[in-house]
């Protein structure tokens, strides 16, 4: 059975549809990744999963318990680690804990054998007595996890817990989430950069304004491009008029385009590369990058939805 | 009551300890104004100027005017006895009390005495709002005098009905002091009014600061963390109230106790002003749940509670010592919780009054209270939903 189940999930806010027929569901040990844009209905997801919003239709089961936004079971098998930092400033990692902590229901010795165990899991056992207002950004970061840590919840949920992180502490976030995994959590994790989906999550679903347009393994994903390489151009001028022209073309499997760039999925990448600078020169467009990639979860992005995934 | 909601007060009064704000707003910024205010009037604290006009030639009414003059001798409320040019017409009594020129007056009416005997006659108080005190320790006479007119008069029907001539009695004047010093003076000195004004709108400031947590939280995903655990949106509206109530409480106490003990300012019979003070925190908890559950932004919240504060900081008294405005500005002035709550400050302390006397300013307060934190609650429940 599913730690998570989450069907026909929908939410408006006025005349503007956030998230519409949103379904999965995540196995014990299994991370799940929702990957899309800003925008895309993700925190608004989220947010319905943990019970802080009222789907306007659509049911969340956790465990077994239905969730409710109301004081419920449910919230007792989940730990939210919000897109902010959600610390008091005012109070050290070890007061944060404390009070998020009583409000799981855990208490006594209990409590704080749990609060040992994780400052120590995130690295900030020596750190626990000072403000968190005194920690640097990875600290934060790592402290706003530990946070849902507290009471070992079967599911953790993350909301782009990397954004406005250094290169040096996300990879150290990506690694303990990963580490986590082991552990036979589930986790739900929401994120617009692809090489964290792809390096963390077993499955992802691809979200884009609010429905989830496709769903699978990365693995999975990328064979919906095709096996084919991706010829990658940049170039200034006009693209669309050239991928136009291209789309057209005998041998050209897919053609996309967007913020000056154009890639290309065909049978032969070296026989239409030819056909693509001349055409490029025809319309007045200067290519000025070329390059052959295996497809990735941008492209099935750029494949899906016409769009670039990249803010 | 829900752990939840314990956790959540507890939290939130740990963190108010810590804020420099709430300790700078709640306790200094008023025990420093305060004692200025005090220091500026002296130790005494200010002198109250009170009128007599005595239109009644009687023994009893004579002995009534000489009483309260040797009672007041010495005294904090300075006494001036008006002679009435014209006693069908007090107009120029009345000018002189709104002009401010005298702060309230007692007048005793032409057959006050001889109404011992007969029909009663009333005692008539001339005050004016924008001197609250005066009026009630003038009204707090007016009562004394009354009482121990009527006590004649139940004596004097006895000895009608007994068939004793009542005359020896009559010519001894009152039977009771018609007042003794202490019952108007309030122990020499009130200068509660000097303290709670600025407590009052401080503390309105100070918990504002408390109260907008609510909004922080719900920007910073604060909210979204707690209200991921099993936590209702009552607890998490309860814990806030509750720590407003208690910081208002602790930040009043400490203000009442320090000007007391260090600056030997007297605020009354200690129960009664704590129910006052009691019901004035409430009141003002309700008046920011409102805000915060009207207000869009934290930064709206606090532009709304800067508007507020300083609009009732002057039409509720709080800079003057109680001191009202003319007109309806008055009136409206006396239903603002620092106002209502200086009123009931004033009647049970000089005013004699007891707190069962004052219950209509309790009940409003109290009522304003609780029902702006209802309202409050739901409004800001609604947004989260
Ligand atoms: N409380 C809200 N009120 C109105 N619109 C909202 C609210 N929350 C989200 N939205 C809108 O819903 C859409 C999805 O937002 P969100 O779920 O935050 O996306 P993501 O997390 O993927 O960036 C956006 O268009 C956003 O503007
Ligand atoms: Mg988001």
């Amino acid at each position: 059975m599913d730690v998570l189940s989450a069907t026909g999930l929908a939410r408006r806010f006025g005349e503007r549809t956030a998230v519409d027929d949103v379904s999965f569901g995540i196995a014990a040990g299994e991370t799940y990744g929702l990957l899309g844009p800003n925008g895309a209905g993700k925190t608004t997801t989220i947010s319905m999963v943990c019970g802080l919003l009222a789907p306007d239709s659509g049911t969340v089961v956790i465990n077994g318990d239905t969730m409710a936004t109301d004081r419920c079971p449910a919230k007792t098998h989940l730990g939210l680690v919000p897109q902010e930092i959600a610390l008091y400033p005012d109070l050290s990692g070890r007061e944060n804990m404390e009070f998020f902590g009583r409000l799981q229901g855990l208490s006594g010795a209990r409590l704080g054998e749990r609060i040992d165990s994780v400052l120590e899991l995130v690295g900030l056992a020596d750190r626990g007595g000072e403000r968190t207002d005194d920690y640097s950004g990875g600290m934060k970061r790592r402290a706003n996890i530990g946070v849902a840590l507290l009471h070992e919840p079967e599911l953790l949920i993350l909301d782009e817990p990397t954004v406005g992180v250094d290169p040096q502490s996300r990879n150290a976030i990506l690694d303990g989430i990963a580490d986590l995994q082991s552990s036979g959590m589930a986790v739900l994790y929401t994120t617009h950069y692809m090489e964290e989906a792809e390096r963390l999550c077993d499955r992802i679903g691809v979200m884009d304004e609010g429905r989830l347009v496709a769903e699978g393994s990365t693995a999975e994903l990328v064979s919906l491009v095709g096996e084919h390489p991706v010829l990658r151009l940049e170039g200034d001028g006009d693209l669309r008029v050239v991928q136009s022209r291209l789309a057209v073309l005998d041998g050209v499997i897919d053609c996309t385009s967007a913020e000056g760039r154009l890639d290309v999925v065909a049978q032969e990448s070296a026989v239409v590369l030819g056909e693509v600078l001349q055409i490029a020169e025809h319309n007045g467009v200067r290519i000025t990058a070329v390059s052959v990639d295996e497809p990735d979860l941008e492209d099935v992005f750029l494949h899906l939805t016409g769009k670039a995934l990249r803010d | 009551m829900a752990s939840s909601t314990l956790t959540l007060a507890g939290n939130g009064i740990r963190r108010g300890f810590r804020s420099r704000s709430l300790l700078l707003m709640g306790i200094v910024g008023p025990l420093i104004l305060g004692s200025v205010l005090a220091l500026a009037f002296g130790s005494g604290g200010p002198t109250i100027s009170i009128g007599l006009v005595n239109l009644d030639d009687s023994e009893l009414s004579s002995g009534i005017a000489d009483g309260l003059a040797d009672a007041l001798e010495g005294s904090q409320l300075e006494l001036t006895r008006i002679i009435a040019d014209d006693p069908g017409d007090l107009s120029d009594v009345e000018r002189m009390v709104s002009d401010g020129e005298i702060g309230a007056v007692l007048v005793i009416p032409e057959g006050y005495g001889a109404s011992v005997t007969a029909t009663p006659e009333t005692l008539r108080v001339i005050g004016a709002g924008d001197n609250a005190i005066a009026s009630s320790i003038v009204s707090s006479i007016a009562r004394s005098i009354a009482a121990g007119t009527d006590l004649q008069r139940a004596v004097v029907a006895g000895f009608v009905a007994a068939g004793v001539d009542p005359s020896p009695v009559l010519d001894d004047g009152p039977v009771e002091p018609v007042i003794s010093a202490e019952q108007v003076t309030f122990e020499g000195r009130f200068d509660a009014p000097l303290y709670f004004g600025p407590l009052a709108i401080f503390l309105f400031l100070g918990l504002g600061v408390t109260a907008r947590t609510l909004l922080r939280d719900e920007h910073d995903g604060m909210l979204a963390r707690i209200r991921s655990a099993p936590v209702s949106t009552r607890d998490v509206v309860a814990g806030s109230a509750i720590t407003v109530i208690a910081m208002g409480a602790l930040a009043s106490t400490a203000v009442i106790l320090v000007s007391t003990i260090v600056f030997g300012a007297s605020w009354g019979e200690p129960l009664e002003v704590l129910v006052v003070i009691a019901a004035f925190v409430v009141s003002i908890a309700g008046l920011l749940g409102l805000i915060v559950g009207i207000a869009a932004t934290e930064a709206q919240a606090e532009s709304w509670t800067n508007v507020i504060a300083f609009t009732f900081a002057v039409i509720g008294g709080s800079f003057f010592g109680g001191a009202l405005l003319p007109g309806i500005l008055g009136t409206i002035g006396t239903m603002t919780p620092n106002g209502a709550s200086m009123r009931a400050l004033i009647e049970v302390g000089p005013g004699g009054q007891s707190l069962g006397d004052v219950w209509y300013l309790l009940a409003w307060l109290f009522g304003m209270g609780i029902v702006g934190i209802i309202v409050g609650a739901r409004l800001f429940a609604r947004r989260l939903r």
